[in-house]
């Protein structure tokens, strides 16, 4: 044993002493002194660390780290001569988990443990499991920006942050569902809260702070976000971070595996979040109507998120088990009784006959609305001079399957229109219904969307077609494009439709509210019928579908090329873009490439492609590690389809993306 | 209400089933009589004049438009005097008529059962069993004898009934115990038994012109225990009587005429508008309780209402419309041939593959020609056939052509040049082709491809044509406007794409004076005559046409053509008995060692220094070949592999 003394208390054996701080990397950390030799091992220093500390403790998250090497001594077996640790060595015996303040990528702060001894991707994987996000190697972490020192003097509110360092999960156990929620989060009424943030978006951001928080202007200004991610293969504590620091969680790879809305509440929620801010703030760019697609879909999502209902009904499946049911219902119904005039409504096809005033544009005629006797029954829309005149021929009679609806509504203005887009064979045939008030309307809408639809108002969705549109001209009324009629308390106007909140910051700039929200509302028709999970997975896909979607950009200076220019790394392909114009200049696609290259020193990155096709470029923005683990990253993520249900493979991960260590 | 009520009367013996415990001899009565009526005009080979309708169901019948292209193409064939066609028509029609000759014989047997278990409740059982059996026998085509397909459709009820609790068994049970459900069982014991359709049948004398022939609704056919069983309505639907008038109607023959009459008993004996009867046996039955009992369920039987109604809309949905269309085929000939509502277009080339014995190609397609416009269209596989011929109108000269077009399917043949938005023609490694496949349909959302570039546009009204910088994305057609960028952000939409199709210009150069003959055209599929609504763009060589076209078509339908692709291959591949073994395994060879071939590529390059061979060898032990042959194909790429 190392220690040994002979009477006079000269050491005789080749032991020496090592001193070993207790606690995180802080010098003025309280310290033991050991006596050891270079044949100890690590579990044994560390048995006398304890012994030396003597305090009751549970010490088994506990580790050493070695501050000049900048490494865990993980190796309990191994001696200290084999790890090369002398007296001078800097140890610190600290915690392997340490707290950290996460930013979700629904931008909530969220302070949790993470492991600051395993390489960062097991640590995220770690995360994701306690968040319940299934594939974790789509995620990583990225340093939180440089804060403005000008920033500091605005005052910021204090914000909340969810904490989940108390929440411990059990290992090697598939987290089990309780009261609808991962076991770990329903142990109180915090953690419930917390998985409620994470598993329901988000109510749309204050337009104001949407405009005030920074946007990228050019390619240049999104290059910037990419050299923060930090590096899968090292973990934390290697790269600076320190405990208590603020990281971004955000989805790295866009290659969304098997994304499943039923099961993975949390995967979804935080997916459409961040394709949410992504649009926001301008990251991603789009045109006016697929903003207004999304801003409807974001305002439906809200609606449904914030009214509760997490995922039931919404549709309503047109299956025969319905008619199996609703028949047995018939049958049950027949053996009791039943008013008459329930089986009145039921054989008689409910119609529409009222007095509308109709516009037809035609050219050369400035007519405007006028009076006439119309009657609405199954799909077909007639209209008569006079009402004395309907059991005769119609004026005009028109089939609405398969026309368009779209609704022109003032409310303030009490402009309640409906515009029919009718196609037949000479064309479209465009005309305008202009009912008196909000009730008329909605019973005329409700029908006319349901005949576009091939439908007639003996449908059951009508009633609630009617209900939806009413609720919306409240909505409108009490919303951004009202005339301020506060009336209807607090509650309404807070679910009131404020457009500002749901699109980026130019559209705010370009339009009034006024002009939005009926464009909005438009769009929402679509969309109306769409549970939380649908929706918010039509969001994701609309995302994905817009020509710049998951392209990640790096400002790069090709081999012979004088000037700067931007890579963009997308999950199949590179493509050198024009820095200053920012056409695309060239793509080369992931699955012709034969191998690439990463000289470190030179910062280089290689790339060889079929026939004999080279490139080569030094990095810029970002370091060329971040290059290579997207490259890495995007081919270990093609291989998920064919190795679907395995466990993943973190070995062939880290071997494509890291390998930079033996430099 | 107080219309139904009177039309009950008329069938007569009702008038007294308002009181519910002895109105079950009486409604048997009345069923009896109606029946021997039925079965008596059916022998006398007459026409019976319905005596009244139902203004109900007259309204619901949806046979109010547009049958008449395939009327139209029936006549021009006749004049043409293509017999052979007739032919084949004529031997569907004898089969119908073997088919209607059995279900006659399976009505009166069934009239005997009813009389026999007048008041055993067991009979009830019978005659639903019956009532299905018309379904069964005219959808297999044969004569079939009431008893031996009672077997059957024992068979099939006891598997049915499974599935789903069945009307009448509940309303046995339920007599049993109570007097009041004796309206339950009455109901049933109508609608199975057949009511006069009055409606449908006027509908079909009432318009003399054979338009409407095939229009009548099959809906008054489907009877209550069909319902029931909604498993049941597929077989039923297949071979309704009432859509074989269609065929009737027009053959020219004396022998067809009497065919008319025969099915248009038929008519009224199957198709009944139980909706109406029914439901006003019902009112008969409930206006005779106590009013106690009305109030007390109120509430649950207005949800129960609102249910029915569901039903019944989707009663309503589940009509099935036939009609004869005819095919043009490349040879100039024509063939006539029957297709049903649902039927899809994959389903249709299947059968013309089928009948015209032309072998079995990917190919295969059909072509609609809007002949006033100048232009044509080729039906995409999962699209629905008769749905789109019915925007067709009465005098339209538009045709259907069934002929080969490499168009269809060069997408997938050959990918690169379509997806990868490239201005030159390329070869590719058909490996790749796959992973590029794969790549853009297979992924959560469809990748639309990136297509961009001048086209002409022409003018409203004019024949002047402008360039514009034209783009494709999933949202739509967009285009810059002048003097901006090309940015996101200041694109104008030109065109959504859910409204409209994409259509194949003709010879526009002449018609509108267009730049070049490449032109496609988008318009609503339902507009058939020149309009605003139809834009007009021109492109400056085939190339980018078909590039625009298939980017259009992707855009539209995503996974769906794919899956279109996938599903013709298979279907051809079937077809050849010794050529698809051979050829399914070589491609499943491939497609299982081409991947992780490229796969080794990748793991290759890192520059970690691990083996290279490992992942390669992971990934290709999770391929599962299933043949032999392509085990063997897989040995010998890979003795090709390591060769290298």
């Amino acid at each position: 044993m190392a220690g040994m003394k002979t009477a006079t208390g000269d050491y005789i054996d080749s032991s020496w002493e090592l001193r070993v701080f207790v606690g995180e990397e802080d010098p003025e950390a309280e310290s033991v002194t050991l006596r050891v030799t270079g044949e100890s091992h690590i579990g044994g220093v560390l048995l006398k660390i304890v012994e030396e500390i003597n305090r009751k403790q549970d010490w088994s998250d506990h580790a050493i780290w070695w501050e000049q090497k900048r490494q865990w001594l993980l190796q309990t077996h191994w001696t200290l001569d084999k790890y090369g640790i002398l007296a001078d060595a800097r140890l610190f015996f600290g915690p392997q988990h340490r707290p950290v303040i996460l930013r979700l990528p629904n931008r909530r702060a969220l302070r949790l443990r993470a492991s600051f001894s395993r390489p960062l991707f097991q640590a995220v994987a770690a995360v994701c499991r306690l968040l319940s996000i299934r594939h974790p190697e789509e995620m990583s972490l990225l340093r939180a920006p440089e804060k403005k020192e000008k920033k500091k003097k605005e005052k910021e509110p204090e914000e909340e942050v969810y904490d989940l360092t108390k929440v411990v999960l059990a290992g090697g156990v598939a987290p089990v569902s309780f009261r609808g929620m991962p076991a770990h989060f329903s142990d109180s009424a915090q953690t419930e809260a917390c998985y409620r943030m994470l598993s329901r978006p988000l109510a749309p951001p204050d337009p104001l702070l949407l405009q005030r928080l920074p946007r990228p202007s050019s390619l240049l200004d999104k290059t910037q976000l990419h050299s923060r991610w930090l590096d899968s293969s090292r973990c934390l504590m290697q790269q600076g971070v320190k405990a208590g620091d603020m990281l971004w969680l955000r989805f790295k790879y866009y290659s969304f595996f098997d994304l499943d809305p039923k099961t993975e509440p949390v995967r979804l929620t935080q997916l459409y979040e961040q394709a949410r801010w992504d649009l926001l703030l301008e990251e991603i760019d789009c045109t006016e109507e697929e903003m207004m697609v999304f801003a409807a879909l974001q305002y439906h999502i809200n609606k449904l998120s914030q009214s509760g209902e997490v995922d039931e009904p919404a549709g309503t499946d047109p299956g025969l088990d319905d008619l199996d049911a609703a028949l047995s219902n018939l049958e049950v119904k027949l053996e009791g009784s039943a008013p008459t005039d329930v089986l009145d409504s039921l054989t008689t096809i409910p119609e529409l006959k009222d007095h509308l005033r109709i516009f037809r544009p035609r050219k050369l005629t400035l007519k405007g609305y006028r009076q006439h006797w119309v009657v609405f029954k199954e799909t077909t829309l007639s209209y008569y001079k006079s009402q004395d005149e309907a059991p005769g021929d119609p004026i005009q009679q028109l089939n609405l399957k398969g026309c368009e609806v779209v609704p022109d509504v003032n409310v303030s203005g009490q402009k309640f229109c409906i515009k029919l887009l009718v196609p037949s064979p000479e064309g479209m045939s465009e005309i305008y219904l202009r009912c008196q008030d909000e009730q008329q309307y909605a019973r005329w809408m409700a029908g006319c969307r349901l005949a576009s639809k091939g439908r007639t108002m003996a449908d059951s969705s009508y009633s609630s077609e009617v209900q939806a549109i009413l609720a919306f001209l409240s909505l409108q009324r009490t919303g951004g494009g009202g005339s301020g009629n506060h009336s209807q308390g607090p509650d309404a106007s807070a679910e009131g439709l404020n457009p500002y909140g749901l699109v980026a910051p130019r559209f705010q700039r370009k339009f009034k509210a006024k002009q939005l929200t009926p464009r909005i509302l438009e769009a929402h028709q679509n969309v109306a019928q769409l549970s939380l999970s649908e929706a918010q997975l039509r969001f994701i896909q609309a995302w994905q579908s817009l020509p710049d979607f998951g392209i990640s950009y790096v400002v790069v200076r090709f081999k012979g090329s004088r000037k700067d220019e931007i890579l963009g790394i997308a999950n199949n392909r590179l493509i050198r873009i024009d820095l200053a114009v920012g056409d695309v200049v060239k793509t080369w696609r992931f699955s012709n490439m034969r191998q690439w290259n990463v000289n470190w020193d030179i910062r280089q990155v290689a790339i060889e492609f079929d026939e004999h096709i080279n490139v080569a470029f030094s990095c810029v923005s970002a370091s060329c590690r971040i290059v290579h683990e997207y490259i890495g990253g995007y081919i270990f993520l093609s291989t998920r389809e064919r190795a679907r249900g395995e466990e993943l493979d973190e070995d062939l991960f880290l071997q494509l993306t890291g390998g930079h260590e033996a430099f | 209400m107080e219309q139904l009520s009177d039309e009950e009367i008329d069938h007569g013996a009702e008038e007294d089933s308002d009181k519910e415990d002895q109105d079950l001899d009486k409604m048997f009565g009345a069923w009896l009589g109606e029946l021997d009526k039925l079965t008596q005009s059916l022998d006398s080979d007459k026409p019976t004049e319905p005596i009244q309708r139902s203004p109900l169901r007259q309204e619901t019948n949806m046979a109010n438009f547009s049958y008449r292209f395939s009327i139209y193409n029936l006549n021009e064939a006749l004049n043409q005097g293509e017999t052979v066609d007739l032919d084949a028509l004529m031997a569907d029609l004898c089969s119908i008529e073997q088919e209607l000759s059995s279900i006659g014989a399976g009505n009166s047997k069934r009239q005997i059962t009813e009389t026999k278990a007048t008041q055993k409740l067991p009979a009830s059982r019978h005659t639903s069993k019956h009532g299905t059996l018309k379904g069964l026998s005219s959808s297999s085509n044969r004569i079939t004898k009431p008893s031996p397909a009672n077997y059957s459709l024992d068979d099939i009820t006891a598997q049915l009934e499974q599935a789903s609790l069945s009307m009448d068994e509940a309303a046995q049970q339920s007599v049993l115990e109570d007097a009041k459900p004796s309206v339950t069982n009455q109901h049933r014991r109508t609608a199975s038994a057949g009511t006069v359709s009055d409606a449908e049948a006027r509908s079909v004398s009432n318009s003399s012109r054979s338009s409407i022939a095939s229009a009548a609704s099959s809906m008054d056919s489907l009877d209550i225990d069909k319902v029931t069983r909604p498993q049941e309505l597929d077989l039923t639907h297949q071979g309704q009587p009432i859509t074989e008038h269609a065929i009737s109607l027009r053959c020219p023959s004396k022998q067809a005429k009497r065919q008319i009459d025969f099915t248009e008993e038929q008519a009224e004996l199957t198709p009944h508008s139980y909706l109406d009867r029914e439901t006003s046996l019902l009112l008969r039955n409930i206006a005779g309780k106590p009013s106690h009992l009305l109030t007390k369920e109120e509430q649950a039987a207005k949800l129960k209402a609102e249910k029915i109604r569901v039903a019944l809309e989707k009663i309503k949905e589940a009509q099935v419309k036939k009609l004869v269309i005819r095919v043009h085929m490349s040879d100039d000939s024509s063939k006539t041939m029957m297709v049903d509502e649902r039927q899809t277009v994959r389903q249709v080339l299947d059968n013309l593959m089928d009948k015209s014995h032309c072998g079995y190609s990917l190919d295969w397609s059909l072509v609609e020609t809007v002949s006033e416009l100048q232009m044509e269209r080729i039906f995409e596989d999962h699209e629905n056939l008769v749905e789109n011929l019915l925007n067709w109108t009465r005098d339209s000269q538009n045709k259907l052509i069934f002929m080969e077009r490499i168009e269809k399917y060069a997408l997938f043949k050959n990918p690169q040049n379509y997806l990868l938005g490239k201005k030159e023609t390329a070869e590719m490694a058909d490996r790749n082709k796959e992973v590029l496949l794969e790549e853009c349909f297979c992924g959560s959302s469809v990748t639309v491809p990136e297509i961009e570039g001048v086209l002409w546009l022409k003018d409203d009204g004019k024949k002047s044509w402008k360039k514009r910088y034209f783009l494709l994305r999933a949202s739509g057609i967009y285009y810059v406007p002048k003097g901006k960028a090309k940015v996101s952000r200041d694109l104008v939409c030109f065109l959504q794409l859910d409204h409209v199709n994409v259509y194949y210009g003709q010879d526009y150069r002449n018609k509108y004076k267009a730049p070049t003959d490449y032109c496609l055209v988008l318009k609503h599929p339902q507009i058939q005559k020149k309009s605003q609504y139809i834009k007009y763009l021109c492109c400056d060589d085939v190339r980018t046409l078909h590039q625009w076209v298939n980017g259009i078509r992707i855009a539209k339908y995503g996974k769906q053509l794919y899956m279109n692709y996938q599903e013709a291959l298979k279907r051809t591949e079937s077809a050849y008995d010794w050529t698809s073994l051979s050829s399914s395994s070589i491609k499943s060879g491939s497609s299982s060692s081409s991947i992780p071939e490229s796969q080794s590529n990748h793991s290759n390059q890192s520059d970690s220094g691990v083996s290279d061979t490992q992942p390669a060898g992971h990934v290709r032990s999770q391929s599962i070949v299933s043949s032999i042959f392509s085990e063997a194909w897989k040995r010998g790429t890979q003795l090709e592999e390591s060769s290298k």
